[in-house]
């Protein structure tokens, strides 16, 4: 699904760190490790087609990365929230959706019960936590079922009682054949391949 | 956002409403001074009724005038005789010359100074004597440069003013959209909607007022509670207007429409 070779990534023509082979295969889901300022970030943003300073070759399903950015076969989760506070938790969920293609009402429900936000779906969301705010961004991605989901620092936004329900959600979605590549300060259980960032080099686990 | 469009749709509404008020009123007092020129009709007396006929033959050529009536001297004296029953002194009338009339009277929508001075000239034979006013006329020829001046610089002026408010409103609410668009291009929207959206809204919020403001000026007129007809000119040059302002704000906003 996902192949990286000959990596490189560049800011401001100096390098960041260099990786050989990546290779992510669909349901798959991989955890990126690195301190900060390592380029975990811009690498997810590389491979979403925002960040095209790199050398190597980025292919998602055989095409590179740049020919999805208007296509968005890929959904970044960054750090900073987005998020209409003024609307429901339902809109900011079916946002991005085609309206005239709209069957998924019983999926968004389920996910929205396992996210603990079941009975609360049809309300505003602007007193929502942080924490379930970016719960509504992940069922958001899910819900679209993209070739690839890939989430900044997740370990920033979830304690571990909440990760529980992350990973159900994310069990969807890898159930329904995306994959999915996180970054973290430190390491996480169940993740199918786990990367490091270290020495200006991203090696495996 | 279909809050935006409703009140793009009620100010463009307005707008359009006003200026098809102007183009109404504009017509009406233009039609008032035509008629005043027109109900009045030019008298020509002459002695010699062929002199009045080769004027008459003359004069249908010309495309100012309406209609013209020769009245001859017989005809005359019968109507001057029974209207006021001077029976008893028909002798007299009879044994007086009295002159053949012809009555012009003008269509004010095709005249103008430069006619005005053509038929003066065509009125001027040594056998005829006219009575018409000419300096009436030049007083209605300068109130109607009055008024086809003022439309122009109201025209220009309303033209203006749709302009801006036109492309203030859309930058303003699509600029109050940014951080919808922005959520929904990142949480993995459709690339494109966002310019779809901006053409669709337009549509709703401008044309559509325009749609509603012919569509009820033809079935005013088609059930004659309008009797002046608007030229089509005058509603092509408001969707011009409107459709030249939402190009503008697509230009503007081109970097937010992707």
């Amino acid at each position: 699904m996902l192949n990286i070779e000959n990596f490189a990534l560049l800011i401001e023509y100096e390098k960041l760190f260099t990786l050989d082979n990546f290779i992510l295969s669909d349901k798959q889901k991989a955890l990126i490790i690195g301190n900060n300022d390592t380029g975990k970030s811009l690498f997810l943003k590389a491979i979403h087609g925002e960040h095209t300073e790199f050398e190597g070759n980025i292919f998602i399903k055989e095409k590179p990365a740049i020919f999805y950015r208007k296509r968005k076969k890929t959904i970044l989760i960054e750090n900073s929230v987005k998020f209409l506070p003024k609307e429901s938790i339902w809109k900011n969920i079916v946002l991005p959706l085609d309206k005239k293609k709209f069957n998924k009402e019983e999926k968004i429900i389920e996910l929205c019960n396992i996210a603990g936000l079941g009975e609360i779906y049809n309300s505003n969301a602007d007193n929502l936590s942080y924490s379930s705010q970016k719960l509504v961004e992940l069922i958001r991605a899910v819900i679209q079922q993209p070739y690839l989901i890939l989430i900044d620092d997740i370990d920033n936004y979830f304690d571990d009682i909440k990760m529980v329900r992350v990973n159900e959600i994310v069990k969807f979605a890898l159930d329904n054949g995306t994959s999915i590549i996180c970054t973290s300060k430190k390491k996480l259980d169940d993740f199918d391949i786990s990367c490091r960032i270290q020495n200006g080099k991203m090696v495996q686990l | 956002m279909k809050k935006s469009i409703v009140i793009q749709s009620i100010v463009i509404l307005l707008i359009l409403v006003t200026w098809n008020f102007i183009h109404l009123g504009y017509k009406l007092q233009k039609q008032a001074y035509f008629e005043k020129i027109s109900e009045v009709p030019i008298l020509v007396f002459s002695q010699n009724s062929e002199i009045l006929d080769s004027l008459k033959t003359q004069l249908s050529f010309a495309g100012y005038v309406s209609k013209i009536e020769i009245e001859t001297k017989t005809e005359i004296a019968e109507k001057l005789i029974s209207k006021y029953e001077l029976n008893s002194i028909k002798s007299v009338l009879e044994n007086h010359s009295l002159p053949d009339v012809m009555k012009v009277f003008l269509e004010g929508e095709n005249f103008d100074r430069a006619r005005k001075e053509e038929l003066l000239l065509m009125l001027s034979g040594t056998d005829l004597k006219t009575e018409c006013n000419p300096e009436d006329w030049n007083i209605l020829f300068d109130k109607i440069d009055f008024l086809d001046k003022s439309y122009q610089v109201i025209n220009i002026m309303i033209i203006i003013f749709t302009f801006f408010i036109t492309v203030f409103m859309q930058i303003h609410f699509e600029y109050k959209q940014d951080k919808f668009w922005y959520v929904y291009e990142s949480s993995g929207g459709k690339y494109g909607q966002r310019r779809k959206h901006f053409l669709i809204s337009s549509f709703f919020a401008i044309f559509l007022p325009a749609i509603l403001v012919y569509g009820s000026y033809l079935l005013l007129i088609n059930f004659s509670y309008l009797t002046i007809k608007i030229d089509i000119t005058s509603f092509g040059l408001e969707i011009l207007v409107l459709l030249i302002s939402t190009h503008i704000s697509q230009s503007i906003l081109r970097k937010r429409l992707i």
